[in-house]
């Protein structure tokens, strides 16, 4: 018999073939007891397709019914061929989805689906993100060094994606919302507060500040940055709206 | 009580007994997150898969609330116990925090492997029963242990195909893996009917031979029947998606009186979630068969 780390590589190569190939040295390794070994072996790739399916279609509820429900199976099947999971916690599985949907060749006539997709993946982290200590009102000074929150990420997309994503996601039949697709894109701060995920639109220079903030953590440095090209910017509007949303977290804990 | 003083104390067998309604358990899922809280009739403690509560967020919160009402096990399912390879640390280390953080009554894991190389498949896959094999879980259960300070429980699997070259029996690998790592058994009564179905072998041969000292927590679950188009043979799947099977709470029942003792049941229901009501009269069914030692 074969050692258990080549039977293993060769398990796993046998379920990620998409071709369902079975190769005669693999297949003497089992009892085929009445069923032959390809069924029995598509037992198990059957499982590990629709399992990590409904993973997709669960983390991409707005994308699944842009493209509906048979679209989304067979687009998911060839990504999960060539990105089956590389850990045994599949929170975040499918991170590279939005990507792989960029590249798909069936959906580029809808060019808005892999920005939708990307504000569903940062939903998703933003949900499994750690918890992180809150900064408070009275430690902020201008030489203070600013953290976005694990729980907080920013997005924008040439595309109104959070009003694409509401309208799919519309239950309500009887007073359909209005989307006009062509309204031009959006800043956005998607941010856990409480139990909720909420999404937030930014002014140009909310989103900018919020970006510098990110990029190098200096408040100063951010602020005479963002006051050379908005000179009007208010620091204080500014605190005032974002500290209580939960975004920045407290880096001298 | 602290991790460290259950090792002392060999691993609690029952449940904390304080405030215990039942010792029937039921898996804590998203969908009954707010209605758990209510402590709903018949379920006495939760089951918890702990990588579902890796990093952070809403679920960590969810916890925090039922671990305040409920005694909780933790049942990983990603270790990979049975590759060719030690146990991913990080992995490990995710789980230790939890279990620092909530001090589940037991974490357990499978006698199956997921990862190969690079990869890390979301199934219990079916290992050889040799001597290679127990080495190498003996192996990984040891790193476990010694990593969580405590001992673990492993659990029997269901598989769909299996090894020609067999040296042992499935009940003979657990019993040897308890027996040199002391680790103990979860045993999965339905499994063991799956595994007689699909295999060929008396399931009460599975129950009469297991080490039933061993046996800390025992799970009930229910099977789907699959048909190959045009085939008249048909295989049974452990979907975890159904209510429990006559045969499974026959073979349950006989258990019961086989071991004589209680042990910490759990109804597991992970696909095609039912209501909390369900998952209630399920539980309730258990514990009358754990009381009279018989299927009512």
């Amino acid at each position: 018999m074969l050692r258990l780390k080549d039977i293993q590589k060769s398990f796993i190569e046998t379920i990620l073939d998409k071709n369902k190939n079975c190769n005669s040295e693999f297949k003497s390794l089992f009892d085929e007891n009445n069923i032959s070994i390809e069924d029995r072996i598509s037992i198990y790739r059957g499982h590990f397709i629709a399992s990590l399916t409904a993973i997709l279609k669960d983390t991409y509820p707005a994308t699944t019914k842009i493209v509906g429900d048979k679209f989304m199976e067979a687009m998911s099947r060839e990504y999960i061929y060539l990105n089956p999971p590389n850990s045994g916690c599949l929170n975040l599985y499918g991170s590279s989805f939005p990507e792989f949907v960029k590249k798909f060749e069936a959906t580029k006539s809808l060019p808005y689906l892999a920005d939708v997709a990307e504000l569903e993946k940062i939903i998703n982290s933003v949900y499994y993100a750690k918890d992180d200590k809150p900064l408070l009102p009275q430690n902020i000074s201008e030489s203070c060094n600013l953290s976005l929150a694990s729980s907080a990420c920013l997005f924008s997309s040439k595309f109104p994606v959070d009003s694409i994503r509401d309208f799919v996601m519309s239950e309500d039949k009887n007073n359909p919302q209005q989307l006009d697709i062509s309204s031009g894109g959006v800043s956005l701060l998607i941010c856990r507060k409480g139990k909720d995920t909420i999404i937030y639109q930014l002014e140009d220079s909310e989103y900018k500040i919020l970006k510098l903030i990110g990029n190098s953590g200096i408040l100063e440095d951010a602020l005479t940055s963002i006051l050379i090209k908005y000179p009007d910017f208010n620091f204080s509007e500014f605190i005032q709206k974002f500290i209580p949303i939960g975004c920045f977290k407290d880096v001298s804990y | 009580m602290t991790m460290k003083q259950k090792k002392n104390n060999k691993l609690i067998k029952s449940l904390p007994a304080d405030n215990l309604l039942s010792v029937v358990g039921v898996g804590l899922r998203t969908k009954h997150y707010d209605e758990i809280l209510n402590k709903p009739d018949n379920i006495g403690w939760l089951e918890v898969h702990p990588e579902n509560y890796f990093g952070g967020g809403i679920n960590l919160y969810y916890l925090e609330k039922a671990r305040e009402l409920y005694e909780i096990s933790f049942h990983g399912v990603g270790l990979s116990l049975g590759s060719d390879k030690l146990v991913c640390k990080n992995h490990l280390t995710q789980i230790k925090e939890l279990i620092d953080r909530f001090e589940p009554f037991s974490f357990s894991e499978h006698l199956s492997w997921s990862a190969s190389g690079n990869a890390h498949l979301n199934d219990l896959l079916p290992l050889p029963y040799n001597k290679e094999v127990v080495n190498r879980l003996c192996s990984n259960i040891n790193y476990v242990q010694d990593f969580l300070n405590m001992e673990i429980l492993i659990e029997n699997p269901s598989t769909y195909i299996s090894f020609g070259e067999n040296e042992m029996k499935e009940w003979e690998v657990i019993n040897e893996l308890s027996s040199k790592t002391g680790c103990k058994i979860l045993l999965d009564i339905n499994n063991i009917y799956v595994q007689s179905q699909n295999h060929g072998f008396s399931q009460f041969d599975y129950i009469d031979n297991i080490n039933h000292d061993n046996i800390y927590e025992l799970h009930l679950a229910g099977y789907s029947e699959f048909s190959f188009p045009d085939k008249k043979q048909k295989i049974l799947i452990d979907t975890h998606s159904k209510k429990v099977h006559d045969p499974v709470w026959e073979l349950f029942s006989y258990a019961m009186k086989k071991f004589g003792c209680t042990i910490p049941t759990l109804i597991e229901w992970d696909d095609d979630i039912p209501s909390l009501d369900i998952l209630s009269a399920e539980a309730a069914k258990a514990e009358k068969i754990i009381i009279n030692k018989s299927c009512p």
